[in-house]
């Protein structure tokens, strides 16, 4: 199990859930998109998220004085990133190709919301739901 | 027995605290999860319905969509800049209550292993006085039983040593007596002579 620094991450969904909220306040939804895209790329691989490397290689280290060790598994970063990503995906093609703007943006409100949420209090709703699977697959896998 | 069982029971438990190994039995999500939820739960003893931050998000989500449902009610629609003031005081004030939380959180575990700690070392001074007192009893014992052997010791050699005087003065009396009859023996020759 590989581990990431959960400060980085938490950095990285604030930002996200902001620039959503920043593109609400400009209407456009092509801001939408390249949040998707970056949040795609970036639960590919942690390497790939550029607001996580910004705080993990440069912030925490001019800011913090003390680094903390690793604690946050990669995989359910990976699983809540990539589920926000769907669902900004699925606001975009709502957007554009069904024109159901309300619906969309109620869809990114969401994710701004947990994005934000994860960010503040550290409660990532994506985590538990990571973990929630996996208990529910291991145990089957266990049974079978 | 039972309290030895606590103590090591609480020992292990601090031992595994604050690490990703800790699991609050006491919380409904941790135990069902069976890992802790965040990284604050790695100190945790609280339970679900106790934890602060599940006493702040649920507030917090009644007001957010209560205040954007009355918004909408009134107006027809929630401006963005509305939006945007709520979004920074529930955010604002959760960055907050999870900053102090966890700050508690760890405050508390802190005073509880430091606890444990004076306990221990309570328990280990217990033990070392109980020691010492046991032998200071061990040595009160010996010593009264030397003090006796001595005294005993001692009057015997004072018998003795009585038994030898009254020995020792009969056989200087009889001496004396023989000595005033040998004088007296020799006065009556004496007297025969002349």
């Amino acid at each position: 199990m590989r581990l990431i620094h959960e400060d980085s991450l938490r950095f990285s969904m604030v930002l996200y859930g902001i620039l959503v909220l920043l593109a609400y306040l400009l209407n456009n939804f092509w801001i939408i998109l390249a949040i998707g895209v970056l949040m795609g790329v970036g639960s590919i691989s942690i390497n790939y998220n550029l607001f996580y490397q910004l705080h993990s290689s440069c912030l925490r280290r001019i800011f913090s004085k003390e680094s903390p060790s690793p604690s946050k598994d990669i995989n359910e970063a990976r699983f809540a990133g990539s589920v926000a990503a769907i669902l900004l995906f699925l606001a975009f093609w709502l957007f554009y190709f069904w024109k159901l703007t309300m619906l969309a943006w109620v869809l990114a409100g969401l994710v701004m919301f947990l994005n934000l949420l994860a960010g503040a209090t550290g409660i990532c709703v994506g985590s538990l739901m990571y973990v929630f699977f996996r208990k529910i697959f291991r145990g089957k896998e266990n049974q079978s | 027995m039972i309290e030895n069982n606590n103590n090591r029971n609480e020992e292990l438990l601090l031992a595994k605290i604050g690490s990703k190994e800790y699991l609050n039995e006491n919380c409904w999500l941790a135990r069902n999860l069976r890992i802790p939820p965040a990284k604050r739960c790695w100190y945790c003893v609280l339970t679900f319905r106790n934890c602060p931050i599940v006493q702040y998000l649920i507030p917090t989500i009644i007001f957010l969509f209560g205040s954007l449902a009355v918004l909408f009610l009134i107006e027809g629609e929630v401006s963005k800049p509305v939006l945007v003031i709520i979004l920074i005081i529930v955010f604002g004030y959760g960055w907050f209550a999870n900053y102090s939380t966890e700050k508690l959180i760890k405050a508390n575990f802190q005073e509880r292993r430091l606890r444990i700690e004076l306990g221990g070392e309570k328990k280990s001074l217990e033990i070392k006085v109980a020691a010492r007192t046991k032998e200071l009893k061990e040595l009160a014992v010996t010593l009264d039983q030397r003090v006796k052997e001595r005294t005993r010791e001692l009057q015997e050699k004072m018998e003795e040593l009585e038994r030898f005087n009254k020995l020792a003065i009969g056989r200087e009396l009889k001496m004396i007596g023989l000595k005033e009859e040998i004088k007296e023996l020799k006065e009556e020759l004496e007297k025969y002579r002349k």
